[in-house]
């Protein structure tokens, strides 16, 4: 039995078609006619070598020009740099590794879809790349040939190149009907059109690709498109692009800024070897921490009423009294000249004073660059600028809280150092980089804690590092059924009294004491995880454990150990709580690192 | 936690989108014709998402989404008569469930596009998954438009003079009216792009779309479609771009046979158009029928892994809901 093969060329173009059976090359294609390149078309009717059934590593490349690789040798080509450097990476050498590159000038997403179904069907590839075309583009159907259709035709070109072909007779009724056909087209499909379909052509790549459990990252030339406020808010377009998975298509990556200037091409349209490199540099990160977009789990589940109704509850909460308040200013500003982080964050202030001494003992110029979600009144955030003279974006969903570390920031002398911005962590987006990323007691009260995470550790530099901090399911029950019974017992005010003997810290303050007790007892929402759940969303995006408080911030060695010691958590929280009589809400920190 | 339940209405017709939030009837005035002596038989109930049936449930042991065009809808039969509320009840008996412990929700809308369709399976699943998913799909020549964040239906009856009378003489403001031709054009556009090779073109991958979006959640999945002779004549099938897309359709998803095959004599409602309470019982028959074989073939070991290496999608649905 013959083994499998891709399909041949399917699309419009007549010397493709003709030329089908063996190799042949051409040195202009569409609009690249400096003829300067040489374009190879394989025996299938593709674009690059051949295609080879018994090659250990297959990677199958779908999309329109960019990633056809259009003015660029294929070599070039962002898609055959990523696939060449997958193989690698695997430990393919390139003799084991097969490209097929599906991609053609001017596809749709209409067209890239059903060639992902059709050629994913005939044989299972290893990696899929995708590059989705701009919208208001699909795939027209006529007389056995399916030709792309786009804004492009209603341009003069177009007319004229009917009038020529009329002039010559023979193709003249094909294209003047494919003309008017396409023109019929662009009078339906306008842009929110465009958008509306390709979104369904997208969903159609991913859930095939979940489906046939194969492993694929996309990307477009026009990433904002999808995740614009307005076309997410439409009631109809909204919930078909939230279910776009982003493990699977990057929009975080926007080819076109990636460089400091795009190295266009003759035509003014088509990236150089320059921007390919960049894309493909770009994306082989993304890939990395992916870990084989397996879909099989599909689109993730659509829970933004859930989430946003939890995130307004807790909005609504901290209006009424942000966490970790202080009565006074004057009370909040010696909070933060107090070094806290080395008392009780005690790894996370050897590595800021590591990256200090990194800055010192290099040119000085070395900026540190801090994330920190969920900053409440700034306390934290100002504190890493203040000791470690560090800079930060912070970011809370509540402007009671924010409006106070505002204030703080010229009085304790951070003020430039320290952005606050008003900001929904699932809507966070940035296109810098953070080295290192700060989350204390935040995602637990978010409605998805894994997301949240996943979302923000997306924002980390090659080498950066993310400190958490975050509920723990046995050693907080410990805590939280002890207060909550004494609130329905004795009511509310006795549970507070209690949570002041316990904790001494910040009893003194009672505004301060009540914005604790309100946090940790009252709050309208919380998770409760374990080490063992946040390494594995620490695997998923490919962070390595550095310290733990668990182990009271001791050498991490074999998981299992951790997970071990971890199931004294519950005990370490009953001792404190009722042997000790002292404050221990079952809080545990995790700092890791991108492996890079 | 808030429980999770599916989407408000949002299809073409307003007075639905413009009554969410209550519950509300209406009594389509046609059917009393065709049912003899029995005027004011059939009521169509809507709960306060905007779909026709019972309120939606979020504690029920079982769950099934219908979803499709007027077929799955129901037009000119009583709610309990659709066949795929029909053949959900059915399936709920079979595995021990009373009638008070499961949700049966109808996602489908009159005149519904296949784009729509697909749109409305994504996304109530992506919020609520269903035990059970049975659709409707709709014939060619359909699209759904989207218009300053509205939805219009459009298919071969915009090109009539009933519905350019229609628009003109179409109560409210110059602004609704402006709206309505713009749809109106912009639907007569779409007829002009759009033929019945075109339209199997996309109405397969709006098809593919909702069979390997529900087997990558492992929802299990029956469909029909009316127009399934157009999608399966050799013709289509040995065609170049059409056979290979196609051929990924399941046939363990898509039924292989047409509910007009099942149509008993006589019994279609006065527009010619839509069949009755006796073929939607036999629809529903031969539904349930499916499903048991279906459900018995997901029971059988699975393949080699040789042989999972070569299979084709459609099987590959079957497998991953073994899985």
């Amino acid at each position: 039995m013959d083994a499998p093969s891709p399909r041949p060329y399917t699309g419009h173009r007549i010397e493709r078609h003709d030329r089908l059976g063996a190799p042949w090359t051409t040195s202009s294609q569409d609009a690249d006619v400096a003829g300067t390149r040489t374009y190879r078309f394989n025996a299938l009717g593709f674009r690059g070598p051949d295609y080879r059934p018994d090659a250990a590593f297959k990677v199958f490349v779908f999309g329109e020009s960019d990633a056809f690789g259009l003015g660029v040798d294929f070599e070039e080509v962002w898609t055959t740099r990523v696939a060449r450097g997958e193989a690698k990476r695997r430990g393919f050498s390139p003799e084991e590794t097969c490209v097929m590159n599906f991609a053609e000038g001017g596809a749709s997403n209409a067209s890239i879809a059903r060639m992902v179904v059709t050629q994913c069907a005939a044989v299972r590839p290893d990696l899929v790349l995708v590059n989705f075309a701009q919208h208001r583009r699909t795939e027209a159907y006529a007389e056995g040939v399916a030709f792309p259709v786009g804004p492009w035709h209603d341009d003069r070109l177009a007319e004229r190149t009917v009038q020529e072909a009329r002039r010559a007779g023979g193709l003249r009724d094909r294209l003047e009907d494919q003309l008017g056909r396409a023109r019929a087209f662009l009078r339906f499909c306008d842009e929110e059109q465009g958008l509306f379909q390709s979104a369904r052509d997208v969903l159609l790549v991913q859930s095939t690709l979940g489906a046939l459990e194969l492993e694929g990252i996309a990307i477009a030339r026009d990433p904002e498109r999808y995740r614009d406020p307005e076309a997410l808010s439409d009631p109809a377009l909204g919930p078909l692009l939230r279910l776009i998975d982003e493990k699977f298509f990057a929009l975080e990556v926007s080819p076109l800024k990636l460089v400091d200037e795009v190295d266009w091409r003759e035509d003014g349209n088509h990236v150089g070897p320059v921007t390919h490199a960049a894309i493909a540099e770009r994306v082989a990160r993304c890939l990395e921490p992916r870990k084989a977009h397996r879909t099989h789990e599909g689109a993730p589940m659509d829970d933004t009423q859930a989430v946003a109704e939890i995130t307004e509850s807790v909005r609504s909460f901290y209006t009424d009294l942000p966490f970790n308040f202080h009565g006074t200013v004057d009370a909040a500003v010696d909070a933060i000249q107090r070094p806290t982080v080395k008392t009780q964050y005690p790894d996370l202030h050897e590595h800021l004073k590591r990256l200090a001494k990194r800055r010192t003992d290099g040119d000085g110029s070395l900026d540190i660059s801090v994330l920190e979600v969920g900053c409440g009144a700034g306390w934290f955030s100002h504190g890493l600028a203040h000791h470690y003279a560090v800079e930060v974006d912070a970011i809370d969903l509540t402007p009671a809280a924010l409006e106070r570390a505002r204030e703080l920031a010229p009085i304790v002398g951070t003020e430039g150092r320290v952005r606050f911005r008003e900001c929904n962590v699932f809507e966070f987006h940035s296109p810098k980089r953070y080295d290192l990323i700060v989350s204390l007691g935040v995602l637990h009260h978010t409605g998805d804690a894994r997301r949240a995470f996943e979302r923000v550790a997306r924002h980390l530099a090659p080498g950066g590092r993310i400190y958490l901090g975050l509920y723990h399911g046995p050693g907080r029950r410990v805590f939280l059924d002890e207060m909550q019974r004494i609130a329905n017992e004795e009511g509310e005010e006795a549970a507070f009294e209690r949570y002041r003997r316990l904790d001494r810290v910040h009893a003194d303050d009672e505004t301060l004491a009540r914005s604790w007790f309100r946090d940790q007892v009252l709050h309208p929402h919380e998770t409760q995880h374990t080490l063992a759940e946040v390494c594995e969303w620490l695997d998923a995006s490919d962070l390595d454990l550095v310290s733990t408080s668990i182990n009271r911030f001791g050498r991490i060695g074999e998981r299992s150990a951790l997970f071990e010691e971890e199931q004294g958590y519950e005990g370490r929280s009953r001792r404190a709580l009722f042997d000790e009589n002292r404050y221990f809400p079952g809080f545990f920190t995790v700092f890791a690192a991108r492996r890079d | 936690m808030t429980t999770p339940r599916p989407q408000p209405y949002t299809g073409h017709r307003l007075d639905r989108q413009r009554r969410v939030g209550e519950r509300w009837s209406e009594r389509p005035g046609r059917v009393e014709v065709w049912r003899s002596g029995a005027e004011d038989d059939v009521y169509y109930h809507y709960n306060e998402l905007g779909f026709r049936g019972p309120s939606f449930h979020p504690n029920a042991k079982w769950t099934a989404f219908v979803f499709g065009e007027s077929d799955a809808f129901g037009a000119d039969v009583r709610f309990d008569e659709i066949w795929a509320v029909r053949a959900a009840r059915e399936v709920a008996r079979r595995r021990g469930l009373r009638p008070d412990e499961i949700c049966i929700q109808n996602f489908a809308d009159e005149g519904a596009s296949n784009a729509h369709i697909a749109r409305m399976v994504l996304t109530q699943c992506g919020r609520v998954r269903p035990d059970l998913v049975l659709v409707n799909f709709a014939p060619e020549y359909r699209v759904e438009g989207l218009a300053g964040g509205e939805t219009f239906a459009a298919g071969p009856w915009v090109a009539s003079d009933e519905v350019e009378k229609a628009v003109e003489d179409a109560d409210g403001d110059d602004a609704l009216r402006a709206r309505m031709r713009e749809r109106l054009e912009r639907g007569r556009a779409f007829l002009e792009f759009t033929d019945k090779r075109q339209s199997l073109l996309d109405d397969a991958r709006d098809m593919l779309l909702v069979q390997n979006t529900l087997a990558s959640w492992r929802i299990d999945a029956v469909a029909v479609a009316r127009h399934l002779k157009a999608l399966t004549r050799q013709r289509t099938t040995e065609d170049a771009i059409l056979g290979p897309l196609i051929a990924q359709l399941d046939p363990r998803f898509l039924v292989r046979f047409r509910p007009t095959k099942l149509r008993w004599t006589n019994d279609w409602s006065p527009d010619g158009l839509h069949y009755g309470p006796q073929t939607h019982a036999a629809v529903a028959q031969r539904v349930v029928q499916h499903l048991e074989a279906h459900l018995s073939h997901t029971c059988r070991p699975t393949g080699d892994e040789a042989s999972q290496r070569t299979l084709e999608p459609a099987a590959r649905y079957a497998n991953a809901k073994r899985a």
